[in-house]
């Protein structure tokens, strides 16, 4: 079990008093940043380069190549951490701020170091209200202790970090739309080209736009070095990775484990395996976006970004949401287009309408009404939002529902053939139907 | 002084209290562009109304030097901004997929025959608006609600009883730690009650407690029974998979 797990940014993380600065402290916290200081904003990016991190939030953009996209010199630029945390099945960038929130001030001062920036904006979303006063608590200590804000430890440089609350919206998550959001403006999103945010982010200025746990990495790579940091992982995916764990196991949660390790072995050993008498059907291994990946795909499937997409899936926010056989893949599928379709911006076309039809079709194939061309439907709608829309949230809609009716073809029949949901329906399917959904049973079982 | 300046002098704030607006100033002057505080301001208005009435909205855009109609365009793009007068306690369960996975759905069953409305309506006596909504970043300890932003983790039928018994009582205990285990964070910083008075003063210009205590927005009770409480400008959410929609002629 040693080697599937390996712990840095969540040692000793339930520790009493981590969240203040004197734990903080304690705990080892603040070498990065005293030692980043006496090193330029060049030889910062340079380390976290060598280091082969690569994005946390979902897109997996090598973090130090994102650095040196901004142009030099051109002033003011920002740094912006991503906090909004929205897909579906993720939930480890709250396990970390709500624990050890001066982690992620000091990676956001660090990574503001290395671009140069001339303040920092942390975009929490607004239903984590409490990890925002969390956040605001941490920040008015380390202000306190000239962590931030004028000359800081005396080495003349200055940075204004800000906690920006957000108000309930999946789309805020995608950089452009949360930097037009954090302007001021309605969350949707600027096409890109030309508003890379590197070139033209918020405010029109360039912005170094990271997610929380890629941040939170960067006190490690300073203090320790990049080399120390690649000991784990693999060649291409360096260092260790928090992977949420839902759905049907025993133990779900947050495991930091080193990238790389099989799938099976998260499911049933550090996910104590599937709930009583559950079989596995499927996962989707990154996320509410990502394609599904069927229990014979993640025999040989490991837990990092190369070998999920070698499957056909992807590695995403790094959320594994477990799926059992007792479960109507259709019903979840249909619960799947109608969060994509409510929390579709409605800028463009594709994707406004897609989801629209998506979300209506795949419903009255699971009430019992679909018509034997839906599943041709369904796939052709997918085909016509990707790659056609203009932000990733038409990718992130049509890839796991085009995947789902791919996969799991049967089950959409199945529905067609009965004019019923045979997970549901008596008549159908005595043996299955009604077991799904029965919290009693399900949350009692991991008591 | 301007003719804007003259006029904002003459009349005065109905809704925004002296130490709101100036609080909205103070927010204004932490962005390099004063136009980013119009959602923590949104945030100051409904905690003090419990809603964001057209009144309010005006109120706000004066304060940041806006006319209100960006002002109403940004508060009505984002779900957690009301515009209908709720409940004192606003329960909102998450149905997305971990928690679809876990029984969600009869767990909002039974908050709806508890309480006795329906997803998105408000009970008889105002005590208590139900929604649905989506993930809540509460996965692992799914089926997960938040409760006047309060998390409610690995719900069951029978833990709703007795939640809703505690609304009803309306002693709900608002300090319970998310996860039941101990927080580190919560318990030395933040005193999860009143939000507002944290243990450490919070920066200058720091946002102090944007924690939403819906309470406070009782004076906006909607007298029982009358329609439920939608988000005014977005359509009120469609019950997932009840019934199927209805089909479009030809
Ligand atoms: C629809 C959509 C939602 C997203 N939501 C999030 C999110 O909640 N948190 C996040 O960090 N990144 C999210 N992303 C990815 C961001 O656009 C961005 O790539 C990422 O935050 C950059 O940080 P990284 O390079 O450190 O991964 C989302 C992208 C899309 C298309
Ligand atoms: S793809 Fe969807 S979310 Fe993105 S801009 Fe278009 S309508 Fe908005
Ligand atoms: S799916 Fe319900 S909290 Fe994430």
């Amino acid at each position: 079990m040693s080697d599937l797990t390996h712990i840095r940014l969540t040692r000793d993380i339930e520790t009493p008093g981590l969240a203040t600065l004197d734990g903080y402290r304690a705990w080892g916290g603040y070498r990065g940043l005293e030692k980043g200081l006496g090193m330029g904003p060049a030889e910062i990016t340079q380390a976290v380069s060598d280091s082969g991190l690569r994005g946390r939030g979902g897109a997996g953009f090598p973090t130090g190549r994102k650095w040196t996209l901004m142009p030099a010199g051109k002033k003011p630029r920002y740094l912006v951490a991503n906090a909004d945390e929205s897909e579906p099945g993720t939930f480890k960038d709250r396990y970390l701020m709500s624990r050890n929130p001066h982690l992620l001030i000091e990676g956001v001062i660090l990574a503001a170091r290395a671009v140069e920036a001339d303040a920092a904006f942390i975009y929490v979303r607004g239903e984590y209200a409490e990890i925002q006063t969390v956040l605001e608590t941490a920040l008015a200590e380390a202000y306190a202790a000239n962590l931030c804000g004028e000359n800081i430890l005396g080495s003349g440089w200055n940075l204004e970090v800000v906690v920006h609350g957000g108000a309930g919206a999946y789309i805020c998550g995608e950089e452009n739309a949360l930097l037009e959001s954090l302007s001021g403006n309605r969350g949707r999103p600027r096409p890109k080209p030309p508003y890379f945010p590197a070139a033209i982010g918020v405010y029109d200025a360039p912005t170094a736009l990271n997610n929380v746990e890629t941040l939170c990495n960067v006190p490690f790579i300073v203090e320790r070095g990049a080399d120390e940091f690649k000991s784990v992982g693999t060649e291409r995916s360096t260092g260790t990775r928090l992977l949420c764990l839902s759905g049907h196991v025993k133990r779900p949660g947050v495991y930091e484990v080193p990238q790389g390790i099989p799938a099976m072995a998260l499911i049933n050993e550090l996910g104590g395996g599937m709930l009583e008498g559950r079989k596995l059907k499927a996962v989707q291994p990154g996320g509410s976006s990502s394609q599904f990946l069927t229990a014979a795909q993640l025999e040989d499937t490991t837990m990092d970004a190369e070998s999920i997409a070698a499957h056909g899936s992807m590695a995403g926010s790094g959320a594994v949401v477990v799926i059992s056989e007792d479960q109507c893949i259709v019903e979840y599928t249909s619960r799947l287009a109608d969060f994509y379709y409510r929390e579709s911006c409605g800028k463009c076309t594709p994707c406004r309408e897609g989801t629209f039809w998506l979300s209506r079709v795949v419903r009255r194939i699971e009430a019992g009404a679909g018509r034997p061309e839906d599943v041709e439907l369904i796939t052709s709608v997918c085909n016509n939002i990707d790659g056609k829309s203009l932000c990733a949230l038409g990718e992130a809609a049509a890839w796991p529902i085009r995947s789902s009716v791919q996969e799991f073809e049967a089950d959409f029949q199945a529905h067609v053939d009965a004019h019923a949901c045979p997970y549901r329906d008596e008549q159908v399917n005595p043996a299955i139907s009604g077991r799904q959904g029965d919290p009693e049973a399900l949350v009692e079982a991991r008591a | 002084m301007s003719p804007l300046e003259l006029r904002d002098a003459a009349t005065p704030y109905e809704i925004l209290s002296p130490e709101e607006v100036e609080r909205i100033k103070v927010l204004r002057t932490r962005y390099p562009q004063g136009k980013s505080a119009i959602l923590p301001a949104l945030w100051i208005l409904q905690r003090k109304e419990g809603i964001l009435s057209a009144d309010g909205m005006r109120e706000v855009a004066r304060a940041m030097d806006l006319p209100p109609g960006p002002v109403e365009a940004v508060a009505s793009f984002y779900s957690m901004y009301f515009f209908k007068p709720h409940g004192r306690y606003v329960v909102e369960m998450c149905t997305n997929i971990s928690c679809l996975l876990m029984g969600s759905n009869r767990v909002l069953e039974r908050f709806q025959t508890q309480l006795g409305c329906a997803v998105g309506g408000t009970t008889e006596d105002g005590m208590a608006t139900l929604m649905e909504v989506e993930c809540l970043g509460a996965c692992g300890a799914a089926p997960a609600a938040q409760i006047n932003h309060r998390f409610f983790e690995s719900l069951t039928p029978e833990k709703v009883d007795r939640l809703v018994g505690d609304m009803k009582a309306d002693n709900l205990d608002l300090h319970q730690m998310p996860t039941g285990r101990e927080v580190s964070a919560h318990r030395e910083l933040v005193d999860l009650a009143n939000p507002g008075a944290n243990r450490v003063p919070l920066p200058p210009g720091g946002a102090a407690g944007t924690v939403v205590d819906l309470v406070k927005g009782a004076a906006n009770l909607i007298p029982g029974g009358e329609h439920p409480a939608d988000r005014g400008y977005t359509e009120a959410a469609e019950p997932p998979n009840q019934t199927p929609p209805p089909e479009r002629p030809g």
